[in-house]
């Protein structure tokens, strides 16, 4: 009787352990069919009967990857914590906080990144220094600090392609304070550096028109007249000219770093967030 | 052996069966209400309809009914509910429920009927949205609760006197003193400078006019021309702007209250 009993208990147990494995396999098999919508589905349910939390660490991480897939970072964001959560042992954690690592990074969560990171500082048993030097790195770069990106490349060896990368950007960036610097005692001249060359010269024309105005009004001694003309008009444009050079300076560095993260998204073959 | 054998050859067959047990009906209904719970309503209709492989009820179809409205999906929604036969529990519920779907489609004419307090509520508010309201006061406000009235009163005298400005008048007083229109409709920074810009200039072309100075004097009385055309329109644009941010946010108020209230109708326990 006894071995009746414990033939039907252990048949039990295996037989749901079963149900739930098929139901993982077929989440897995349709996220692989990037059916993510459906995955997450399949999950959610397998999470529901999962009364036993056997899978609640593959469930929560695949429910991060499905969602990351489907552009939807927030909720994979939760996920992964949950996964940090339910990981088993030091190896699972590590995994899960690397995928939690990757979307602070995509999601320019600076400071979140840096805490992971100094937390693997700590398990360095567990994970390279390579490899912490490689995420700060991306960190970095995401943060449009590519001086910073360049420094931590430079001491990894397969890093080349984002060393170059970083250095690239880095020299074709223009400095938004040379811009408006040069602006102050030559309107006109930010905008010159920034290659737009039109709006240049019309910002030294009008400051040259208003300010032939208002230096001949007060040589002619209508001082009135010379107050209203710099006070309204030449203080105008002169203003706008050092507010232009900045602008242009900032959107022509907004160009380059987006060239720069398309490069990373479409052309770069090694690992990314 | 034999026991044992003949205890094992049932558990056996039971294995196949065992692939579709999360599919169950039942567990598919346990796994439906947690996802409406949990207000991932598209995945929890998704699961009710297929429950209907399986013997359903007005629960469900109400349930099915209301993720639906919840995803925009208001025409599958009526289908739906009409399925609710005039005899169940939840019948009162799926009118209602039709009510507010008539209201968020904007069909106010299914309300003509005025068959429950809720289309009568639905009918006074929505004419709200519309041009002209036909109710006068105190009838449109005694068909609301007590708690609410008051605020029903606001909106009812907002509506019928809204605070607009006229483009006209803007552009009249714009016109005797630049940069006035604008500050009337609200934009005292843009009405200083619109005053500061076309007195400079007109002075400017005054003084050079005063000294004979030919090309600098039209220069700057072309100058104020500009200025004071562009002070006019710009008056009479900023009261047209003004009126518009009158509408829209008291479209957006409606919006708000009427969810806040439900939309005047009633629910069951179990969607509360």
């Amino acid at each position: 009787m006894k071995i009746i009993f414990s033939l039907i208990l252990i048949s039990l147990s295996v037989f749901g352990q079963n149900v739930l494995q098929k139901q993982f396999d077929y989440a897995e098999d349709l996220f692989k069919q990037e059916k993510y919508y459906d995955a997450v589905t399949e999950l959610l349910r397998l999470s529901f009967f999962d009364n036993e939390k056997q899978f609640e660490y593959k469930t929560n991480l695949l429910l991060g990857f499905s969602y990351r897939e489907g552009g939807k970072l927030s909720e994979s964001l939760f996920y992964f914590t949950k996964a940090v959560l339910s990981s088993k042992n030091i190896e699972e954690e590590i995994y899960a906080q690397k995928e939690l690592l990757k979307i602070y990074i995509l999601r320019r969560q600076t400071s979140q990144a840096e805490k992971i990171l100094s937390d693997f500082e700590n398990k360095k048993e567990h994970i390279t220094k390579e490899e912490i030097l490689y995420w700060k790195g991306w960190v970095a770069m995401f943060n449009d600090d590519w001086q910073k990106s360049s420094e931590y490349f430079s001491q990894i060896d397969s890093a080349e392609i984002l060393y170059n990368l970083s250095i690239e950007v880095e020299n074709k960036k223009y400095s938004v304070s040379f811009a408006k610097g040069i602006s102050y005692f030559i309107p006109g001249a930010g905008q010159f550096y920034t290659g737009n060359y039109f709006s240049g010269l019309l910002s030294l024309g009008w400051n040259v028109l208003w300010g032939f105005t208002a230096v001949n009004a007060f040589k002619a001694e209508r001082i009135f007249d010379g107050f209203a003309v710099t006070l309204f008009l030449w203080t105008r444009f002169y203003n706008g000219n050092i507010f232009n050079a900045g602008k242009f300076a900032e959107e022509k560095n907004i160009e380059i770093v987006n060239k720069a993260y398309n490069f990373l998204q479409y052309e770069f073959k090694g690992i990314k967030p | 052996m034999k026991i044992i054998f003949f205890f094992l050859i049932p558990l056996i067959q039971l294995f196949p069966q065992t692939d579709n047990i999360l599919l169950s009906q039942e567990n598919i209904r346990l796994f439906a209400e947690y996802l409406f719970s949990q207000k991932d309503y598209l995945r929890a209709f998704n699961e009710f309809d297929k429950l209907y492989e399986f013997k359903t009820n007005d629960t469900i179809i109400y349930k099915s009914a209301f993720s639906l409205i919840k995803i925009d999906k208001f025409n599958e929604a009526d289908l739906l509910l009409n399925k609710i036969p005039k005899g169940s529990k939840l019948n009162f519920f799926s009118r209602e429920l039709q009510n507010k779907n008539s209201f968020l489609e904007g069909k106010t004419e299914n309300f003509e009927k005025k068959e429950s307090i809720s289309q009568i509520r639905l009918s006074l508010y929505s004419s709200l949205y519309k041009n002209n309201l036909i109710e006068n006061k105190e009838n449109f406000i005694s068909a609301f609760q007590n708690e609410i009235q008051s605020d029903i009163q606001k909106f009812y005298e907002r509506k019928i006197n809204p605070e607009y400005k006229s483009p006209l008048k803007a552009a009249l007083l714009s016109a005797i003193f630049p940069g006035a229109g604008k500050i009337y409709a609200g934009e005292l920074g843009d009405g200083i400078a619109a005053f500061v810009a076309t007195t400079l200039s007109g002075y400017l072309a005054y003084t050079n006019f005063k000294e004979n100075r030919s090309f600098r004097s039209w220069l700057f009385t072309g100058i104020t021309l500009l200025y004071y055309a562009g002070n006019i329109y710009g008056a009479a644009a900023s009261a047209d702007i003004f009126n518009k941010k009158i509408d829209f946010q008291f479209k957006v108020d409606l919006d708000s209250f009427i969810r806040s209230n439900n939309y005047f109708i009633e629910t069951p326990e179990f969607v509360k």
